[in-house]
């Protein structure tokens, strides 16, 4: 080979550029690691409820009840932690962590140890990053999961390029498209999703988070229109138009959502998310509306409480859970 | 939090080192494409790569107090990833028992490069068909500048087998892209 070709590959090499972009967002999972190690505080609102009244202790109980019943199912089982999936070609196959699941035109069930199982949609790309008894991660980069999960809370995550949706004990359903927008539908219990803030997604809700975007705002399944497309605006733009719209057409089983919006709002918008947040469903006793407009985190939590469509989860339950969950695991 | 190179980031890396998480992502995202282009070309997946670059920001966060600005903190960035990069692609040897210095991956058996008539032929997808050994060198010498007395004592080679290897890569580039 002559230098003149030493030479051309050498200028070939200086014009290789020095940076490339990821092809997804590696932040989400970054800062979950952190978190997960004990680095970086979990996000600004860990949910417990400091206060709570009799009916929904009771209704917290029973659901403690149905939860530690699917502990000792899972206790009857053979507890592990492998991800095993089905019908692949030469029959099952066991996954591990920093393998992924590609799937073709055809769906594939996948088992997670004993807590539950997700149907990998076709055309969809999954990977495995971390695979035991007390933490189940995967990475979503396409596609679409319907996962069933029975578990303690935060056992079980699931990053994608716009955040990170972890389980707090229920089934939903998760989706990116090909730009790495995400949008998480929750089926039964709720779901936090992670991006920057944390949403809180109940049953019968969904969120959509925008790749490089502003976090997305929880919205009702069967919302008005109106509303949904108020939302959507506003969390693409911020504008004020948008927010007016969300205020004008939000009733009162749409409270969630101006809940999340005093989080993304600040000054006299959020003092307007406030006052109609206070109109559809007033602000309980023993808090004051200055907490709430200082986004006070105990205020906002104890007000979550009395938002229709959501559910107490109580900390002494959720140690429980744990507790169990390790002893079964050894 | 978007913060460009070298604009305002020695702020956010001292609020970072302070323990601001909000900080960080900024300097994440300030350096996120010159480290995740370092683990791309040096591992050849992107799917490596990606695990790669959140290794090297862990890294950072837990390094950031020995950062004490004598150098520009790219620079300190892009050695400590050099440094992850390294370590890890060392114990993936060990574990896959390949030896270090006989890298006689069969060259007839490299993955046929596509010809892209609409594009030229891409170099990168060329560095990323080198064996590893060649690719590593290569990289480390050709495109980020270190001398083979350094890439020898980080790769624990002699300084002539860095050349030696980093000659055959770009033998195995030029045959490649003259296809």
């Amino acid at each position: 080979m002559s230098e003149h070709h030493d030479l051309e590959l050498k200028r070939a090499m200086d014009a290789l550029p020095r940076s490339i972009e990821p092809p997804e967002n590696l932040w989400p999972s970054v800062r979950s690691r952190l978190v997960d190690h004990g680095k970086l505080p979990r996000a600004r609102f860990v949910v417990d409820f400091p206060r709570t009244t009799v009916l929904t202790r009771r209704l917290a109980a029973l659901l403690a009840l149905l939860a530690l019943s699917s502990g000792a199912l899972a206790l009857s089982r053979h507890a592990s932690a492998q991800i095993r999936v089905h019908s692949w070609p030469n029959g099952n196959k066991l996954l591990e962590p920093g393998e992924q699941l590609v799937t073709g035109d055809r769906w594939q069930r996948v088992e997670i140890g004993t807590i539950g199982t997700i149907e990998v949609d076709s055309h969809t790309t999954l990977s495995i990053i971390e695979a035991r008894m007390t933490s189940q991660r995967m990475r979503l980069s396409r596609g679409s999961i319907r996962a069933f999960v029975d578990a303690p809370p935060r056992l079980f995550t699931v990053e994608t390029p716009a955040g990170i949706a972890t389980d707090m004990g229920c089934s939903y359903t998760l989706t990116v498209d090909s730009a790495g927008n995400t949008r998480l539908e929750v089926q039964l219990g709720w779901v936090e999703m992670n991006h920057r803030t944390l949403a809180l997604v109940p049953a019968g809700w969904h969120v959509a988070e925008r790749y490089g975007g502003s976090p997305g705002t929880p919205v009702r399944n069967d919302a008005s229109g109106p509303l949904q497309l108020a939302v959507d605006a506003f969390d693409a733009t911020h504008a004020d138009s948008s927010l007016s719209a969300i205020l004008r057409t939000a009733g009162p089983r749409d409270a969630v959502t101006l809940w999340h919006l005093i989080g993304q709002t600040g000054g006299v918008r959020r003092a307007r998310v406030v006052s109609r947040l206070a109109e559809l469903v007033p602000i309980p006793s023993g808090i004051t509306r200055q907490e709430i407009e200082s986004n006070n985190r105990e205020a906002m939590m104890l007000y979550w409480t009395k938002l229709p469509d959501t559910l107490p989860i109580i900390p002494t339950i959720q140690a429980a859970l744990w507790r169990l969950w390790l002893r079964i695991g050894g | 939090m978007v913060v460009e190179p070298g604009a305002g980031v020695s702020g956010s890396v001292e609020r970072a080192r302070a323990g601001d998480a909000d900080a960080f992502e900024g300097v994440y995202r300030a350096h996120v494409g010159r480290v995740y282009a370092l683990c791309l070309r040096m591992s050849g997946d992107n799917i490596r790569a990606g695990e790669l670059t959140q290794d090297v920001f862990i890294r950072a966060w837990d390094k950031l107090d020995t950062f004490r600005g004598e150098s520009a903190f790219g620079s300190w960035l892009h050695r400590l990833a050099t440094n992850v990069v390294l370590g890890a692609l060392r114990s993936e040897r060990r574990r896959s028992e390949e030896p270090l210095e006989h890298d006689e991956s069969d060259e007839s058996a490299l993955p046929p490069l596509e010809p892209r008539p609409d594009l030229g032929l891409d170099l990168d997808e060329a560095i990323r068909s080198l064996p590893p050994m060649a690719r590593q060198v290569v990289v480390l010498h050709d495109i980020e500048g270190y001398e083979h007395a350094e890439i020898g004592a980080m790769l624990g080679i002699a300084e002539g087998t860095s050349k030696a290897h980093c000659f055959r890569a770009r033998r195995l580039l030029r045959e490649r892209l003259s296809r």
